[in-house]
């Protein structure tokens, strides 16, 4: 979807000012808060202490910020350069490059973000006896969905490859290796959620932890699968050579699947319990 | 199964670990094939560097009480040779009395002290 051919350096620098002062209201006037309804959601129960519920309302709140922070960045960075360089901004899979994508761009500061939100340390207790279990830390929640994001990426570099190999030119493969690169975040941010210090001052501490471990993981799994699919969508995307025919068709299929399958995990990754979710039904 | 490492002990913190190690193996709490969390994960939990953890699981392997599975990580292996339990205890409670009575504590005081450090646990 392109928005905006042949936009005049006045224009997007309009455009990305509006985004801006957009992104800078939102963040202040509460698009991060935290409500009693997603801690439930978080906690997987609506009964949890004061002290629980402060945790997790941080964390969720922490994650929203800088989930936010980083696709506003991101679709900012797509609509300078889309409308600077290449003449026009895409929403979804385009004429121009990923990197005139507002999807793929937030897409990749979502997950920039998420992977920020995930970078903190646990404040150690001011003692002079540190503990910790032996028990192995809990894997991703969601190994079946990072496994397909890892495959669809491969195939997209295999695919990208065999383009430039023949000959057909080095745009598919370029865009799959920015693919793999936002996929390398994913992972560096699943790697982060598992291996992060764990509590054991309590039982509850360590099923609050667990809790929001879980959430963190399957969301970034979410968000990996999103980017590969878009990536797979804008590398078919660009295959030259298609004419017309089934080869055609095939093409238009798999692009406009990717556009939905993305913005359907998108959604499904978001910090926010579904909108027909209540507490009764955890 | 927790490990507490004293951060003021004079005994080094890569001993402190591979003893409380040990004595999980030998009484069997850490059951054969038990698979030890990896080095980077230990490390992280307990705030030491991973050299630290690395030395602690070779010193432990080279006593026969785990191996390293490449990929597959470190596992417990049979700990019922060693006998260290009982006299570890029996050192440990030996230098509770020792300074216990160079401090002028009656037996109540440190029997006080050891009852809180079994609740601290």
């Amino acid at each position: 979807m392109n928005l905006g051919a042949g936009m005049g350096s006045f224009a997007v620098l309009l455009l990305a000012l509006g985004i801006a002062i957009a992104a800078g209201l939102s963040l202040a006037v509460g698009g991060t808060h935290v409500s009693v309804r997603d801690v439930a959601w978080i906690a997987g129960t609506p009964e949890s202490s004061p002290a629980e519920v402060d945790v997790y309302s941080r964390y969720l709140q922490r994650h929203r910020r800088h989930r936010m922070a980083g696709g506003l960045l991101g679709a900012l960075f797509a609509v300078i350069l889309g409308g600077r360089w290449y003449g026009s901004i895409t929403i979804g899979v385009g004429q121009q490059n990923p990197l005139a994508d507002v999807l793929f761009c937030g897409l990749g500061g979502v997950l920039v973000g998420a992977f920020s939100a995930e970078s903190f340390r646990l404040s150690e207790p001011a003692s002079t006896t540190v503990s910790a279990s032996l028990a192995e830390h809990a894997g991703a929640s969601r190994p079946d969905v990072i496994r397909a994001a890892r495959g669809i990426c491969l195939a997209s570099l295999v695919g990208g490859g065999l383009v430039a190999a023949t000959g057909h030119g080095l745009v598919p493969l370029w865009i799959a290796i920015g693919g793999l690169i936002a996929t390398l975040v994913a992972e560096a941010t699943q790697a982060a959620i598992t291996g992060r210090r764990r509590p054991v001052l309590s039982d509850r501490a360590q099923a609050v932890d667990l809790r929001m471990r879980s959430f963190a993981s399957t969301s970034v799994a979410r968000l990996e699968l999103a980017v590969a699919v878009l990536t797979a969508a804008w590398t078919v995307s660009k295959v030259p050579g298609a004419g017309t025919g089934p080869f055609l068709l095939v093409q238009d299929l798999t692009v406009i699947a990717g556009f939905v399958i993305t913005l359907v995990l998108l959604h499904r990754a978001s910090p926010r319990p579904p909108r027909k979710w209540s507490s009764e039904l955890s | 199964m927790i490990v507490h490492l004293d951060t003021r002990s004079p005994v080094p913190l890569f001993e402190q670990l591979r003893a409380q190690i040990e004595r999980l193996i030998a009484s069997g709490q850490l059951r054969p094939g038990t698979k030890l969390p990896p080095i980077r994960h230990l490390a992280t939990d307990l705030g030491l560097a991973r050299a630290t953890v690395n030395k602690v699981y070779d010193a432990l392997a080279r006593d026969g009480l785990v191996e390293t599975a490449g990929r597959h990580g470190t596992i417990v292996l049979d700990g019922s040779g060693v006998t260290t339990t009982a006299t570890d205890l029996s050192a440990a409670a030996d230098t509770l009395v020792v300074i216990a009575h160079q401090l002028g504590l009656d037996p109540t005081a440190a029997h006080r002290a050891l009852d809180e450090a079994l609740r601290r646990l």
